[in-house]
């Protein structure tokens, strides 16, 4: 038995809305940014899964369309097992997760001087999703490891912070929040969530 | 102080382990035929429309893992549910079935439900699931039926007794057949430092249908630890069930040090003794077992009070 879920779009829609009517009164010279960075990610499967805190790596690039407002493409990669091998009457398994996922958004930022800059930045997180189980059966009987994939839409929502080392080169310091949603639906009666809560840290260059 | 140590070994092994009570009268004592046997009960307690269903099968005396999804299924003509293990690896299995006619027979079968056997995993386990295929013991069956509901009629709930030598009548409605009645205690003790608990099961000889069974107080309160061991403890499949239905999680389990350590001055501890009275029919095993026991019963329960100290 499962509880189907329905993500809340509201944020995200609230977000684009504001960061695009930003956009439509602006007008200036396009710039071009690629930034990589390194987050402390606490994935989470649902009740019980007890996914380990992972290390996740993202790229991101964006075209700022003015100084407050760009638009982005992103890669990010999860990897994530439970912090430990569980058993139950049937069996030991553990579970790993492994998503590579593309960000498409938008990101709006305030500056507080030329050195200084808060931003938002949100959109659709286009997750595939991999499932790996290791499950064997205490050396009594052969046990084994399966697999299989699944792909959605999801979001992301991020708030951090830029500072600026030179008029070109920055840190960029974030929290964030990844939604995937019912991860095999169509495919089984008991699919997942995973989401994740991560703060990063990274470097930036604008060109 | 060398009989204390092989006897509290022996009933720690007993109560934990299911190793022969010694006793040739209990109806539920094990039998440990070479080969595979099973022990299964089925009881329905007063005033419940639910049966709780306890399994355990042994090969050669060893009890059997069920692994890899084999389980336990306890079924009516219109309900079935999976019996769990009480905990992991101990072999005893136990489950919560619903009961709509108490007429009609339980079967209890060895399955393989690879889904089914994982539901409590937080993944996608029709997906993913490494399924080995069924176990040789799947499709071995027993199956019981139930005697007739037990009326208690005496004592009644929170009755006193002050001595050690009172008798205690138990009363109830006979049923007029030739089912077989057992008396289980699950007693604790306790002083304003300490508490003991432990369980007691006696066969009660019912062959006159008088509905009456007397019993000194000093068969369930004893005065020393030499007594307690060679008293007979509750059998282990008697225990699980009764554990799971009067809520005792340490029913039975009595050490050698709780015996020889206890602070408990047990000839001046007040105890609460909550009496089960249960009567058992005999049902049948699947003749792929080589032994063992499936009973179906109906019990009922009182507790009454010892206080040696006065109100």
């Amino acid at each position: 038995m499962y509880l189907k879920r329905r993500s809340s779009t509201l944020p995200l829609t609230l977000l684009l809305t504001a960061l695009l009517t930003g956009l439509s009164h602006q007008a200036a010279a396009t710039e071009f940014y690629l930034q990589g960075s390194l987050a402390l990610s606490q994935p989470d499967g649902g009740s019980d899964s007890d996914l380990e805190l992972t290390t996740s790596p993202r790229i991101i690039a964006g075209l700022a369309f003015t100084p407050n407002v760009s638009a982005e493409v992103g890669f990010y990669y999860l990897y994530t097992e439970q912090d430990s091998e569980k058993e139950d009457v049937v069996s030991q398994y553990l579970v790993s997760i492994t998503s590579k996922d593309i960000l498409l958004g938008l990101k709006g930022q305030f500056n507080i001087n030329n050195r200084i800059a808060f931003y938002g930045r949100g959109g659709m997180l286009l997750w595939n999703t991999e499932l790996e189980l290791e499950e064997n059966f205490w050396d009594i009987i052969p046990g084994g490891k399966v697999s299989d994939d699944d792909s959605g839409v999801g979001y992301y929502l991020s708030g951090g912070i830029i500072i600026h080392f030179t008029e070109r080169l920055y840190m960029d310091a974030y929290l964030s929040h990844h939604q995937r949603n019912d991860i095999f639906k169509d495919d089984s009666n008991y699919p997942i969530d995973v989401t994740e809560t991560l703060g990063g840290v990274g470097l930036g260059f604008s060109f | 102080m060398n009989r204390l140590h092989v006897s509290g070994l022996c009933a720690s092994l007993l109560l934990l382990s299911g190793c022969p009570t010694g006793s040739t009268s209990n109806s539920q004592s094990s039998q440990f035929n070479d080969g595979l046997n099973a022990k299964i009960q089925a009881n329905i307690h007063e005033g419940e429309s639910s049966a709780k269903v306890v399994a355990a099968a042994f090969q050669d005396g060893v009890r059997v893992n069920l692994i890899a999804a084999d389980v336990f299924e306890a079924t009516t003509a219109t309900k079935g549910v999976l019996l769990k293990s009480v905990n992991v690896h101990t072999g005893d299995y136990i489950g919560t079935l619903p009961i709509d006619d108490k007429g009609q027979p339980v079967t209890i079968t060895i399955q393989h439900k690879p889904i089914e056997a994982r539901e409590d995993r937080w993944y996608p386990i029709d997906i993913l699931n490494v399924d080995p295929g069924p176990g040789e013991l799947v499709g071995r069956f027993a199956t019981v039926s139930f005697p007739t509901e037990l009326d208690l009629l005496g004592p009644s709930n929170n009755t006193i007794y002050m001595d050690r030598d009172d008798n205690i009548n138990i009363t109830w409605n006979p049923s007029g057949s030739e089912d077989d009645m057992r008396l289980s205690a699950a007693i604790t003790c306790s002083n304003s430092s300490a508490e003991l608990s432990y369980g007691l099961s006696y066969s009660i000889s019912d062959d006159d249908n008088t509905g009456l069974y007397t019993i000194a107080m000093n068969k369930l309160v004893y005065n020393d630890s030499i007594t307690a061991l060679a008293l007979e403890f509750v059998e282990h499949i008697t225990r699980i069930f009764l554990a799971a239905t009067i809520e005792v999680l340490t029913f039975g389990l009595i050490e050698e040090i709780d015996l020889t350590s206890s602070t408990i001055d047990i000839e001046t501890a007040n105890c609460d003794i909550n009496l089960t009275l249960i009567r058992e029919r005999e049902g049948s095993l699947d003749d792929e077992f080589d032994g063992g026991k499936a009973i179906g019963s109906t019990s009922a329960s009182t507790t009454i009070l010892y206080r040696p100290n006065g109100i």
